[in-house]
C-alpha cells in the first residue's frame, strides 16, 4: 500500500523522484535538436517508464505505463494511444517475465532494458507500418544504440528511490 | 521483503487488459473521430507550454551567452554585414509606392457599396483556364480558405462569376461571359425579371426570354434577382447596351455589357454569406 509506504521513511517516498523525472524526460523528449541528430534520442519516457516499472512496483503499474503513453503520444503529436498501448504491453510482459526471479543487479536490469527497447522500437515499427506510415528504417532503429548506451545514466540518476 | 511486493502476486491481467482496451479506443476515436480528441489536445498543449519553454532555454542562453562574448573583430564584421543589409532594404522600400497604391486598390475594393453584409474574402487572380473557350479564371484561395463550390465571386463594380472547383489552395471561378452560365436578374428601373446568360465574349451578355413587347431600355440597370437562391440578390450585372426586336421572332435580343471588368479584374472578393440570396435590398426601387 502506498500509505504503508508513505509512514516509512521519507528519504525513500518516490513520489518528487517520479514526478521530477517526468518533467526531465518529457523536456528531453523536446529538446530542440536538428533532425539528423534528433533521429539519435534516445527513448527517454520508455526508460524512466520502465525504470519506476520495475524497481517501483508498488508505485507504478501498468496505469502508470498507460498515464506515460499517453502523455507521451501529446508531446510527440502522434496517433494518440499508440505509444501508450505500446507501453503497456511492454511493461505487462516485463513484469509477468520477471515475476518470478526479482534479482534486480545493475546488469540484469540492463539486459531487461535493452530487450524492452528491443521490444517497443519492434512493436513501433509493426504499427506504423500497418498504419501505412512510410519513414526511414535506419531511422527507426537509430534510438535502439542510443537507449541502450543511456541506460546507465537513467540508473543512476534515478537509483536513489530504487527498492 | 513486503508481502506487498509484485514479485509474490501474479501480475494483474484485469488492469492489463482493460488499459489495453482504453488504448484501442483512444486510438479508435484518434483516428476516426479527431474532433472529439482536438480539445483535450489543445488544453494539453497549453499545458505542456512550460515544458517547450523549459526545453528551448538552453538554447537562448546558448545565444545570450554568444552575445556576451564575441570580441571586437566579430563585431566588426557583423556591423559590416548588416550595412550591406540595410542597403538591400532601402532598395526594397522603394517598392512601397507601389505596394501602397496597391493597398488603396484593395480598399476600394473593401469600401465597396455592393458588398452589404457578410464575411468574404479578398482573392488574387494567378491564371486563367487552359481551354480558350470557356471563360474561367483561377485565384489564388482554396478549400483552406473555407470555399466553397457555388460562392458568388464579385469585385467593386459588380458579379463576376461563380465557383466551380475548389482546391486546396485555389478555386476556379465561372465567369458570366462563359457560355454556360446563366444567372436570374432584375431590371432597376422596371423590376423585370430575366435570365442572362453569357455569350462566350467578355464584353458582351445576352439577356434571354424577354418579350418583344417589354418595357425595355438601352441604359437599364441590371441586377442580380437572387431567384433560384444561388447568387445574392442585388448586386450589379450589367447594363443594356442594345435592344434588336425582329418581328419574326417572339423574344427580343437584348445585349448587356457586364459591369464587373470580367477582363482586365485583379482582385476579387469571394462572398460567404448565401443567406442574402432571400433578402431584397433594393426592392423598394
Amino acid at each position: 500500500m502506498p500509505i504503508a509506504k508513505l509512514k516509512r521513511e521519507k528519504r525513500n517516498d518516490p513520489l518528487w523522484g517520479i514526478i521530477l523525472s517526468v518533467i526531465v524526460g518529457s523536456v528531453l523528449m523536446v529538446y530542440p535538436l536538428s533532425y539528423d541528430i534528433s533521429g539519435w534520442r534516445p527513448l527517454f519516457m520508455l526508460m524512466i517508464m520502465l525504470f519506476w516499472v520495475v524497481c517501483q512496483p508498488t508505485w507504478c503499474g501498468v496505469w502508470f505505463a498507460f498515464g506515460m503513453g499517453i502523455f507521451t503520444d501529446l508531446l510527440l503529436d502522434a496517433p494518440l494511444g499508440l505509444n501508450a498501448l505500446s507501453f503497456v504491453i511492454v511493461t505487462f510482459l516485463t513484469r509477468f517475465l520477471i515475476r518470478e526471479r526479482r534479482i534486480l543487479t545493475f546488469g540484469n536490469l540492463w539486459t531487461i532494458a535493452t530487450l524492452v527497447i528491443i521490444a517497443h522500437l519492434a512493436f513501433m515499427w509493426v504499427t506504423q507500418t500497418m498504419g501505412g506510415i512510410h519513414f526511414s528504417i535506419a531511422r527507426h532503429w537509430q534510438p535502439l544504440m542510443t537507449s541502450i548506451i543511456t541506460w546507465p545514466i537513467v540508473y543512476y540518476c534515478l537509483a536513489k528511490w530504487r527498492i | 521483503m513486503q508481502p506487498n511486493i509484485f514479485s509474490r502476486q501474479p501480475p494483474s491481467f484485469r488492469s492489463f487488459i482493460i488499459a489495453v482496451i482504453t488504448c484501442l479506443v483512444v486510438l479508435f476515436f484518434d483516428w476516426r473521430m479527431p474532433y472529439v480528441i482536438q480539445p483535450a489536445r489543445d488544453v494539453l498543449y497549453a499545458a505542456y507550454n512550460p515544458i517547450y519553454a523549459l526545453a528551448s532555454y538552453p538554447v537562448l542562453s546558448r545565444e545570450w551567452l554568444n552575445q556576451q562574448t564575441k570580441s571586437e573583430a566579430q563585431l566588426r564584421r557583423e556591423n559590416t554585414a548588416m550595412q550591406a543589409e540595410l542597403l538591400q532594404a532601402q532598395v526594397r522600400l522603394q517598392k512601397l509606392s507601389e505596394l501602397s497604391a496597391e493597398n488603396t486598390r484593395l480598399r476600394g475594393l473593401l469600401d465597396t457599396p455592393l458588398i452589404i453584409d457578410g464575411r468574404m474574402e479578398i482573392a488574387e487572380v494567378i491564371g486563367t483556364d487552359a481551354d480558350p473557350l470557356r471563360h474561367i479564371i483561377i485565384v489564388n484561395r482554396g478549400s483552406m480558405d473555407h470555399l466553397k463550390v457555388g460562392q458568388t465571386v464579385l469585385d467593386d463594380k459588380g458579379i463576376m462569376g461563380q465557383i466551380i472547383n475548389v482546391y486546396p489552395h485555389s478555386s476556379r471561378v465561372m465567369l458570366l461571359s462563359d457560355k454556360e452560365h446563366s444567372l436570374s436578374v432584375r431590371l432597376e428601373r422596371t423590376g423585370m425579371r430575366a435570365i442572362v446568360s453569357g455569350t462566350g465574349d467578355l464584353g458582351r451578355l445576352k439577356m434571354e426570354y424577354v418579350p418583344t413587347s417589354a418595357n425595355i431600355q438601352v441604359g437599364d440597370k441590371v441586377f442580380s434577382s437572387g431567384l433560384g437562391e444561388h447568387f445574392p440578390a442585388g448586386y450589379a450585372v450589367g447594363t443594356v447596351a442594345k435592344i434588336r426586336r425582329h418581328n419574326s421572332g417572339e423574344f427580343a435580343e437584348i445585349d448587356v455589357t457586364p459591369a464587373a471588368q470580367l477582363a482586365t479584374g485583379h482582385h476579387v472578393v469571394v462572398l460567404f454569406s448565401d443567406s442574402l440570396a432571400k433578402e431584397q435590398p433594393y426592392a423598394d426601387r
